[in-house]
Order: structure tokens, then sequence, then C-alpha cells
């Protein structure tokens, strides 16, 4: 008995002190245990998110996690979601026809719902299911390798992730180095494929001023250019230092990089060409084309301090930066505090703040004094609010309760809003609920 | 120019963060034995993985900035 619960200490230990690799959304590659029971147990999680007048998802979601002997670790995470609603495609308010045709992630063609007021959006639903594995394995008392993968499956997107570690402790296991990467290959395959970059998508009738290179798009609008699936790869790489400071502080430093080649536009994404002759009127619809290669950096420091036997703070900061312009600062906090020994409130908080890609350009103008009328066509633009300079703005409370000694109970809800420094868009004003249970098997 | 000015005061910012907090925080030698805290529950860099999953998915695919605590895939559509 005793040496069972030594040996899960331990497990905690490393765990304390060794780096966390997680994944981008879709892939959960994360070493660490869950937190109430260290091995062999189950995670189940429903997940309730809604945006005012736009977007809702239902996510369900379960983590297995097993030890394998004395030196392996498996984990098994499985997720499903279903969304439905409506979000913003890029365009502008207007007064004009509303009823674009336009294919949607469900697969069929769609609009704005021919409503003026509707314009901005497009409605869809989707489903999204994916499935991770993950490999632990401890080859010495001091080196631990993880290798994973991963796939996330929707009705027009497929992500294959590849992704391995390693974490060496030195320094009588208060420090452990980091380095790990991963190479994901994603397909959007989108209703007739993706179109074609900065291509007219649709020409009103009042299009009295229009630069030349519209025409014959415009032209073509009935039977539009449409390619093949949309492709990408995405590698990331990344190296990090976890530090025991003390006796009640451990801190993290990550820097990681990624590179990203192939279709990173988003087909869905529009922009409006509005004309001033018109009253801001818009004329015509283009979609959005980004580069096709994508350069990010970030740094990332986390601590976590327990300034007494009951309470505990997470503090974290990233700095990201890439080549397309974008900047942001991410702040983040937890207050979590041992109300009982079975009872716990956490209080959680976030501020993200980021500039906009330098194409970002939310309508372009139609008019002779605007620099577009007779110039080339755009080679990159793109009106996708989340390109843009935004504040998101995140406040919350969890409270979790130990059942007995192997499960544990936790619920949260969270308000996120989103505004945007172009007034075109309205704020983004989100409601976030979860449910988790854990218990041991 | 500009930006590497604003890169130059984040990354100042950082550094400045990270010594306000070790200045108030005395490195100690911690024993493997003396790591008895930081084994809680309540000391876990990722606290609640359920929810940290969920809460990737989120901001990935609401804002442009990603990662930082790991690496993992492309992703998702993301609508």
């Amino acid at each position: 008995m005793q040496l069972k619960k030594s040996h899960a200490i331990r497990n905690k230990l490393a765990l304390a002190s060794s780096a966390l690799l997680i994944s981008s959304p879709a892939i959960s590659i994360a070493a660490e245990k869950t937190d109430t029971a260290d091995i062999d147990n189950v995670g189940i999680s429903q997940l309730y998110y809604s945006e005012e007048d736009r977007v809702t998802v239902q996510k369900t979601q379960a983590i297995i996690t097993k030890e394998i002997g004395e030196s392996d670790i498996l984990k098994l995470s499985f997720v499903y979601d279903t969304m439905s609603g409506a979000s913003p495609n890029g365009r502008i308010f207007t007064d004009t026809e509303g009823g674009i045709t336009n294919t949607t992630p469900s697969g069929s063609s769609s609009s704005g719902s021919g409503d003026s007021s509707d314009t901005w959006k497009t409605s869809f639903e989707d489903t999204r299911t994916a499935f991770n594995a993950e490999w632990e394995h401890k080859f010495m008392t001091v080196l631990t390798g993880v290798l994973g993968g991963g796939i996330s499956k929707e009705n027009d997107y497929e992500s294959n992730t590849f992704s391995g570690k390693l974490l060496l402790d030195i320094n009588q296991r208060r420090t452990t180095l980091m380095t790990g990467m991963s190479v994901a290959f994603d397909t959007v395959s989108p209703f007739g494929g993706v179109p074609g970059g900065a291509t007219v998508l649709a020409c009103h009738s009042n299009a009295v001023f229009r630069p030349t290179w519209f025409d014959d798009d415009c032209d073509k609008t009935e039977n539009p250019i449409r390619y093949k699936p949309g492709e990408k790869v995405v590698n990331d790489y990344i190296i990090g230092v976890t530090q025991v400071w003390n006796r009640r502080t451990l801190m993290q430093f990550n820097f990681s990089f990624s590179k990203e080649d192939g279709y990173l536009s988003d087909p869905y994404k529009q922009v409006s060409i509005i004309s001033s002759e018109l009253d801001g009127e818009e004329v015509a619809v283009l979609h959005e084309k980004r580069p096709d290669t994508r350069n990010t950096k970030s740094l990332y420091y986390k601590v976590v301090h327990v300034p007494t036997d009951n309470t505990s703070i997470h503090f974290s900061y990233r700095y990201f930066w890439d080549d397309w312009g974008v900047a942001a600062d991410t702040v983040e906090g937890r207050l979590r505090i041992n109300l009982t020994s079975r009872t716990y409130l956490q209080m959680h908080s976030r501020l993200h703040f980021q500039g906009k890609a330098d194409f970002f350009q939310p309508y372009v103008g139609a008019d002779e004094k605007s620099s577009y009328y007779s110039s080339a066509r755009p080679n990159n633009i793109s009106a996708d609010s989340r390109l843009s300079q935004l504040l998101t703005a995140t406040a919350g409370v969890k409270v979790g309760v130990k059942i007995n000694k192997s499960s544990h109970i936790s619920a949260r809800i969270e308000r996120m809003t989103q505004r945007y420094k172009n007034k075109l868009l309205p704020t983004m004003k989100t409601f976030i609920s979860q449910i988790n249970l854990t218990f041991k098997f | 120019m500009l930006k590497i000015k604003l890169q130059k005061i984040h990354l100042i910012a950082l550094l400045a963060t990270v010594l306000l907090f070790l200045s108030g925080c005395a490195y100690e030698k911690v024993k493997p034995w003396h790591r008895d805290v930081l084994a809680k529950d309540i000391a876990q860099l990722v606290p609640d993985p359920l929810e940290n999953e969920s809460d990737e998915h989120i901001y990935f695919s609401k804002e442009a900035a990603k990662g930082g605590q790991g690496v993992g895939g492309g992703g998702c559509g993301c609508n």
C-alpha cells in the first residue's frame, strides 16, 4: 500500500515539474494526468457554448488515462462536437441584396437569408469528431518520451496529426527540459471545392463603379471558378523549461514556433466591395485570400503559486507574433480556494488583445478615388474579424466537489466578450458552461 | 520599425513580469521529499485537462493567436 502511494506521489512530482505538451484545439496530446486521480482514470465532460445571435456548440468529451506496467502510460481522448448557428462571413451590414448563394460547412448552399440585417453572417450546421492517442514511456528515471497521433473530422474538414516530445529531468528533478514537435496535415473540402482567392463571389446590379478587373469575374459568377480541396501542412515546434522554484512555487517558460504551408484562407469568408458614391452600398463581394505561408512564434510564461495549503494562484502570459503582422498579448489567471476538504471554488479571468493582420480590410472601396479601382486584384485580403484588432475578455467561476476518494465532479460558467476596433462588427457575447466528471477505474 | 519597437516592449513586459514575480519568491533548492505541496491537485500546471482542451479549442477558433503551452495539429474548420 505504501509502495503504491509512493509511486503515485512520484508520478505527481514528475508531473508537477514536467512541461505540458498540449495541442491546438483539435488534437490533445497532453502528457499530464488528470487532476483528481493520477492514472487509471476516466474524465467525461459536457460543454455548452453559445454566442448571442451566432454560433452554438455542444461538446462531449472523454479522456482515459491508463498506466501500463511501471514505465508506460496510455492516454486516449475522444471529442464530439455539434455546431449550428451563424458565423460572421466578413461582409458588412448592407441594404442591398442579402441572398448571395454560398457554400457552407454543412455542404449545402445557403446565404445570409435574404434579410439585409443578416448579410454579415452565414448559417451553417456541422459536427466534429476527434480521436487522439498518446503513449508515454519512461526510458530511465529522468528521461521520458511521448508519441501521439490524432484525427479530427468535420463535414468539410479533416486534420491528421503526429507528435512527439522528450522530457529530461535535471538538477535533482527540480528542472525539466522539454522539446517537442508535431506535424499536421489538414484538408478543407467545401462543397464544390475552394474558391479562387480574391475572386468575385457576387456582383450586385447597382454596381455602377467597380474596378476594371471585376468585370471578367462578374461574368463568371453564375459558374464560379472553384478548385480542389484546400490542403495545408502545419509544423509546430516547442522548447521549454519547467522549474520548481521553491516549495510552493512552480514556473514554466516555453518558446514555440510554427510553420504553415498550403491553403490558409477560409473558403467561407468574404469581403464587401462598397461604393461611397452609392452611400456605402455593397456593390460586389469578394472571396478572401490569405498568404500561402505563415510563420508564428510565441513566448509563454506560467507560474503556479500555493500561498496556503488551501489556495493556489495560476498566472500565465503569452506573447504571440507572426509574419502576417499579428501580434497578441494574452494574460490569464485562476484563483482556487478549497472551501472544505471536499469542495473548492475557482475564479478565472483572461484578457487577450491582438493587433490586426497586415492584409485585414473590413471592406474595399470601389470608387475611382480608391486605389482598388483600376489596380490589379489584391494579393491578399481578408475581412475575417478574427484577423482584426480585437479584445477578448473572459470571466468565470467554477465549483468542484469530491464525491469520494476516486471521483470528482465540477461545473463552471463563464462569460466571454469579444470587441472589435472595426465598429462595423457587433460585439460577440458568449456564454459557456461545462460539467466534468472524473473517476478512477 | 514600429513593429520591432512594439516587440521589444512586449519582451520587456514579459521579462518585467517574470522578474516581478521572482523578486517576491525566493528560490530554494527544494528536495524531492519537500515537494508535497506541489504534488497536490491544487498545484498542477494544468489543473483540469478537460477544461483546458475546451478552452484551447474555443480561443483557437476565435482569435488569430495560438499555442504557447505546447504543440499540436492544425485543428479545425473553426467557423
